[in-house]
């Protein structure tokens, strides 16, 4: 499902952000990436949602090449993943359940199936009863809950998360976790980047270290 | 789709009010002096074709010239498909007429009978209607040439500096009115690119996300370029209905002033086919500023290049 094989990335020739990154990680699965800030995190997940190139090595996530992948393709290759940000990256001029519905939206969907997914997922974060709200109305767990559910409208094969329980407090944050858990049941790969280690100690999951762009440890729970 | 182009034109103009009313009250000034000119090309080339149709061709005949050779001119212009009529006037006639112009300024000369006829008997041709000022200029040319060759004709006249003058006229105004409307045109692009492009960068984050969520280039633009082809219309309607005030104003003083030259019933507004025309082109030209100025609204990596 998630290929990465001798993977570098480079900033301006000298700043190296990743160093030659091996893992594989299959369908189904619930992995957790930890690392220090400036550890390349951030970067990794950029790379892995094709929000930045790798300068080197070979990529492949959902069946794309994501080094060789043609700009007219990213559209479709994000299509079939769904992402989750620490700044939640919702539109505030838009409600709660105009933003959820924005990947269906592009996709051309029609407006009654739009309308019955929506309200089923809201339903699965528990937010069906706010999703007339505008994000600047919701506290920060409710914020991170529509944008988990943007990034599961569309039946994603792979969920990405970064950082998703970065601005949340400890009890959010397990609620977030669960709600993730959730849906790697129902038979989504979850990779989720956090730098809280108690949490990730708390639940028994493949557990992936990054240090200064080096991959230090894949644990197997 | 037009459910969801109407939505972001309505949501834009929501959250954007301030922006798309300058937009809007810019390319309405724009677009009513565009009007505006256009009204006024399309009248005074009205009556500078009037004018061209009034020219004729003086045919001045020989004192001594013989009803056979006069038979023959008579029959060349009657026969030839570049005169639409033509008009004898013999010397006594062409002696009254004279009087009759100089009575104001010599009235005894009505009556003076020991007035000499001067005056040579002659033809009065008129031209082909409907040809443009060089084709017509072509024809008298020639027409004067060929009558010239007759036996029995003197001269042949046009007002041939007139003419000439005329045709500068023309030429002028022609030349000045493209100049003007594609300053114009151009302005408008401009106006409406600026305001797009403004819109675009208002919503960078809106663009990074939709973008984020798999839009592709062409859904990414195509909400721009129908917001600037709407606008151009509001727009083009606005500046043909203050056109339109501003010229029925005018139209009256005009026609007081300067009914002499012609201007008959003062300014006529342009017809319907042409509205629905000018419309059409304001939408064309709104369409395509917007698409100039959100070509590169989506390359696939914008969010990347926006953000990091």
């Amino acid at each position: 499902m998630i290929e990465f094989s001798h993977v570098y990335k480079t900033y301006q020739e000298d700043v190296v952000a990743l160093k030659n990154i091996d893992l594989s990680i299959n369908k189904g699965e619930f992995v957790f990436l930890t690392g220090p800030s400036g550890a390349g995190k951030t970067t990794l997940f950029k790379i892995l949602s094709c929000y930045d190139h790798a300068t080197s090595g070979d990529i492949k996530v959902a069946g794309y090449d994501l080094n060789k992948i043609k700009p007219s393709e990213v559209p479709f290759f994000r299509r079939k993943i769904g992402v989750i940000y620490q700044d939640f990256k919702l539109l505030s001029d838009r409600t709660v359940f105009e933003n959820v519905a924005l990947p269906l939206e592009v996709r051309n969907e029609r407006q009654s199936y739009i309308n019955r997914r929506v309200d089923e997922i809201l339903t699965e974060v528990g937010l069906s009863h706010k999703k007339n709200k505008y994000p600047q109305q919701l506290s920060g767990g409710e914020q991170q809950r529509v944008s988990i559910a943007r990034a599961l409208v569309h039946h994603p094969g792979i969920l990405i998360a970064d950082e998703p329980t970065g601005n949340l407090d400890p009890d959010l944050s397990e609620d977030i976790i669960d709600v993730l858990d959730k849906v790697n049941a129902q038979g989504t790969t979850v990779f989720v980047a956090t730098h809280d280690l108690d949490l990730v100690k708390r639940r028994a999951k493949r557990h992936i270290c990054l240090e200064s762009g080096n991959m230090t440890g894949d644990t197997q729970c | 789709m037009l459910n969801k182009l109407f939505t972001h034109l309505i949501r834009s103009w929501k959250h954007h009010l301030g922006v798309q009313l300058t937009t809007l009250f810019v390319l309405s000034g724009v677009f009513s002096v565009l009007m505006g000119f256009f009204v006024v090309y399309e009248n005074i080339d009205r009556i500078l074709t009037q004018w061209g149709d009034k020219v004729q061709l003086s045919v001045y005949l020989n004192d001594e010239i013989t009803e056979k050779d006069k038979s023959k001119i008579q029959g060349y212009i009657s026969d030839s498909s570049k005169f639409s009529g033509h008009q004898f006037i013999s010397k006594t006639q062409a002696a009254e007429n004279f009087k009759q112009q100089m009575q104001g300024y010599a009235p005894d000369l009505m009556e003076d009978e020991e007035f000499g006829n001067p005056l040579p008997s002659s033809f009065e041709v008129t031209v082909k209607s409907g040809l443009s000022v060089d084709d017509q200029i072509e024809l008298l040319v020639s027409s004067a040439k060929s009558l010239l060759n007759f036996k029995g004709v003197s001269d042949v006249s046009y007002g041939q500096s007139w003419v000439e003058n005329y045709a500068s006229i023309v030429q002028g105004f022609s030349a000045s009115a493209l100049g003007l409307i594609i300053v114009l045109i151009v302005g408008s692009v401009l106006v409406i690119g600026n305001s797009m492009r403004h819109a675009v960068s208002q919503r960078q984050k809106e663009i990074e996300v939709m973008e984020l969520v798999g839009a592709t280039s062409w859904s990414l633009r195509r909400p721009y370029i129908f917001e600037g082809a709407v606008m151009a219309v509001l727009a083009g309607l606005f500046g043909m209905i203050i056109s339109y005030f501003v010229i029925q104003w005018q139209s009256g003083l005009i026609q007081k002033e300067l009914g002499f030259v012609g201007f008959g019933s003062g300014f006529q507004f342009i017809g319907f086919w042409n509205i629905c025309m000018f419309l059409l082109i304001a939408a064309a030209l709104g369409a395509i500023a917007s698409y100039v100025s959100v070509r590169n609204i989506n390359t696939g990596w914008t969010a990347r290049e926006g953000r990091s």
